[in-house]
């Protein structure tokens, strides 16, 4: 497999430490990279984080035998909540776990080739008391090189 | 097949000399000084995959004659850039960690002048001293300048 899909896989591995017990907010129950509609939705666990990878990707070093680049993606979040008060905690508790994860989270430990994760920006995406949903992006820049042409 | 025409490879050699310099102070460092290099690349348009890292890169030169021999000796005065990164762009500019690694370098330089004394090349003076971006790595951290002389002697044809 490519490094690229490697980095995705150990990604999405690596949100699922995402727990009360690892000193988190929330503890993230599951992780798809599929986007759903709002009435799919009740067919995962929530807290759910949906992985967009189809951000912007930029070149921003070639060597001539190495490419580091930046992968712009998306942290999609999902919440479930008895009335909007209830949901606007829980948003803010996975808002708040997601950035501690960009902050505390090493890497090279995700994947070898990965040497950057920073945080863009983050907001509110939706949110719906009729269905007792809401939902967050996290915007997240990867850094990761390849060598070799293994892309 | 050579790399240059001639015998004379001042520019390749002083990059040679000034990285494995760099490297030595690397090792020297590892264990007993925090911040420390962890390696260094032979030019700044290079991927870096951890920090900290240094980059040692040619900028420009100027030559004078010196004098006649067997062959005729010019004299070449180069200006190096050696950086210290410390991230990639976005990430914290840490100014004390930069200026720290730039203290060690400065003071490296300065007690090894005499680059390789065998091919009569040494360090003039460690100069300058910023913090900034660098495009070329995608990287935030610190750069010196390092003057560099190297005597050469051109066989005449």
């Amino acid at each position: 497999m490519s490094t690229r899909h490697n980095i995705k896989a150990g990604l999405m591995t690596s949100l699922a430490s995402i727990t009360t017990g690892n000193g988190y907010d929330i503890t993230v129950k599951e992780i798809t990279d599929k986007s759903e509609s709002l009435t799919d939705l009740k067919h995962y666990s929530t807290p759910l984080i949906t992985v967009l990878f189809l951000g912007d990707e930029t070149q921003l070093v070639n060597d001539g035998n190495n490419y580091l680049y930046s992968w712009d993606i998306t942290l999609a979040g999902v919440v479930n909540g008895r009335n909007e008060s209830d949901l606007h905690e829980n948003i803010s508790k996975l808002i708040s776990s997601l950035k501690k994860y960009i902050h505390d989270t090493t890497p090279t430990g995700v994947h070898t080739n990965l040497t950057g994760i920073q945080f863009l920006t983050s907001r509110l995406s939706f949110l719906n008391t009729t269905n007792q949903v809401a939902g967050s992006d996290v915007d997240v820049r990867l850094i990761y090189y390849v060598s070799g042409g293994d892309f | 097949m050579g790399y240059v025409y001639g015998s004379s490879d001042v520019f390749d050699d002083t990059r040679d000399s000034l990285v494995s310099l760099m490297n030595t102070l690397t090792t020297t460092m590892s264990g007993s000084t925090t911040p420390h290099l962890e390696t260094v690349q032979d030019s700044h348009n290079a991927v870096i995959a951890s920090f900290n890292t240094a980059s040692v890169d040619f900028i420009g030169y100027d030559s004078f004659p010196s004098g006649l021999d067997a062959g005729i000796i010019t004299e070449y005065d180069m200006s190096w850039s050696v950086r210290v990164h410390t991230g990639y762009i976005g990430s914290a500019i840490d100014t004390q960690k930069i200026t720290r690694l730039m203290d060690s370098v400065k003071n490296y330089l300065n007690t090894n002048k005499m680059i390789a004394q065998s091919s009569n090349h040494r360090i003039i003076a460690v100069t300058g001293g910023s913090i900034g971006e660098f495009t070329e790595s995608y990287t935030v951290g610190g750069e010196l300048y390092v003057n560099v002389v190297k005597r050469e002697s051109h066989v005449q044809e």
